[in-house]
């Protein structure tokens, strides 16, 4: 009588308890495959040259993570106006292969300018700081902010 | 007399053998047993509410937080541009921000996982916002200049759509908040009108979204800022 009610109790403690010990072991695991894969990621901006006579800004970036990155998407955002200048819809990325570590990367992109302005070399253009975001397609961010003929 | 049986020296089987039956027949009923308390003493995860997806596995991929027009590429989901993200300091309720209503902010979150995860409440300055259900499955229409019956999410409260617009006019709120594995979402955040302070620019916001597993994701994003 004893051993019937100790074992079915017994069982049913045992196999939770193995249980969470598994899911407390998952997820030890993963924390740890995901913390490293955050820290090695790493880029930095090398240079941010806005073309006074056309509307492109060069971005020059420099993988120095122990990775390879592959930049996603960019963003440009005038910071005093909140407009986005530049930015990609749909699915398509910035680049298609992969900046090597310690390898760095040139991207240029051609912002939509505000109030008429065609080139970059144009009234209040200058004036404003500029955000440049970039998301890498693990999903983590890197940005800077650049003022035109100013880095 | 030769016929007459011993039995005090005959048994039916041995006491080993009992004790092993005994066992056998104890075993089977505790695992029976067991799976029918399973649920009752350690109620489990199951249901379509839930999920064992780690936090990691819930990415913020962009944002937009700008105080500005066309959020997220959304055609007419504007703030009103006076350098803050109102909250408690608009004046009506339920309407868009040209309308003196709370403003909008913008989530794009990628469900890494194979498992199904669902959006339940997005914190941010520890105020919740729910999901709207009853914008679940509605065209968006965030011109729409009277109090929302759906066409935007409520004060407080969140939809869903699809990541990208697509070819047609019109972005439909997605019927459920459920995100499938290896699915992309964006999520639309009516700011609650209860954060106590409205949101000036470049200021840091924290970000809780709970999923439905184990522990919320957590994010820190700047205001007035677009990644995307």
């Amino acid at each position: 009588m004893l051993l019937a009610i100790v074992v079915p109790l017994g069982t049913v403690v045992l196999v939770k308890g193995t249980t969470e010990i598994n899911a407390f072991n998952n997820e030890m695991t993963s924390s740890v495959v995901f913390s490293n894969k955050g820290i090695r990621e790493d880029l930095v901006f090398e240079h941010v040259r806005f073309d006074p006579l056309s509307n492109i800004v060069e971005i020059t970036v420099r993988n120095t993570g122990s990775v390879e990155t592959l930049i996603d998407r960019v963003t440009l955002v005038n910071m005093t106006s909140q407009k986005i200048l530049f930015s990609i819809a749909g699915v398509s990325s910035v680049d298609t292969t992969p900046v090597q570590i310690k390898d760095s990367r040139l991207i240029t992109i051609n912002a939509n300018l505000e109030s008429g302005c065609l080139v970059w070399d144009c009234g209040l253009t200058t004036e404003y700081e500029y955000k440049i975001s970039i998301i890498t397609a693990r999903g983590n961010f890197f940005d800077t902010v650049a003022r035109p003929f100013n880095t | 007399m030769n016929g007459k049986l011993n039995f005090r020296k005959r048994r039916a089987v041995s006491e080993i053998i009992a004790t092993l039956m005994i066992l056998a027949v104890t075993v089977a009923g505790a695992v029976f047993i067991s799976n029918a308390m399973q649920g009752f003493m350690f109620p489990s995860d199951s249901g379509r509410s839930v999920t064992e997806v780690r936090p990691e596995s819930v990415s913020l991929f962009g944002y937009d937080t700008r105080d500005s027009t066309n959020l997220s590429d959304v055609t007419g989901l504007d703030n009103k541009f006076n350098q803050l993200l109102l909250t408690n300091g608009a004046t009506e309720v339920n309407k868009i921000p040209s309308q003196d209503g709370t403003e909008f902010i913008v989530l794009h979150l990628r469900n890494l996982s194979t498992n199904s995860i669902f959006l339940h409440n997005v914190l941010i300055s520890n105020e919740g916002h729910s999901w709207d259900t009853i914008a679940a499955g509605q065209v968006l229409d965030p011109t729409f200049t009277g109090a929302t019956t759906g066409q935007f999410p409520s004060d407080g409260k969140f939809s869903i759509i699809p990541m990208y617009n697509g070819t047609g006019p019109t972005i439909t709120q997605i019927a459920t908040n459920e995100v499938l594995g290896d699915g992309e979402v964006r999520v639309i955040i009516k700011l609650s009108a209860n954060i106590p302070q409205d949101i000036g620019m470049w200021d840091s916001l924290r970000i809780l979204v709970n999923y439905g597993g184990p522990q919320p994701a957590e994010y820190i994003v700047l205001s007035g800022d677009a990644k995307w």
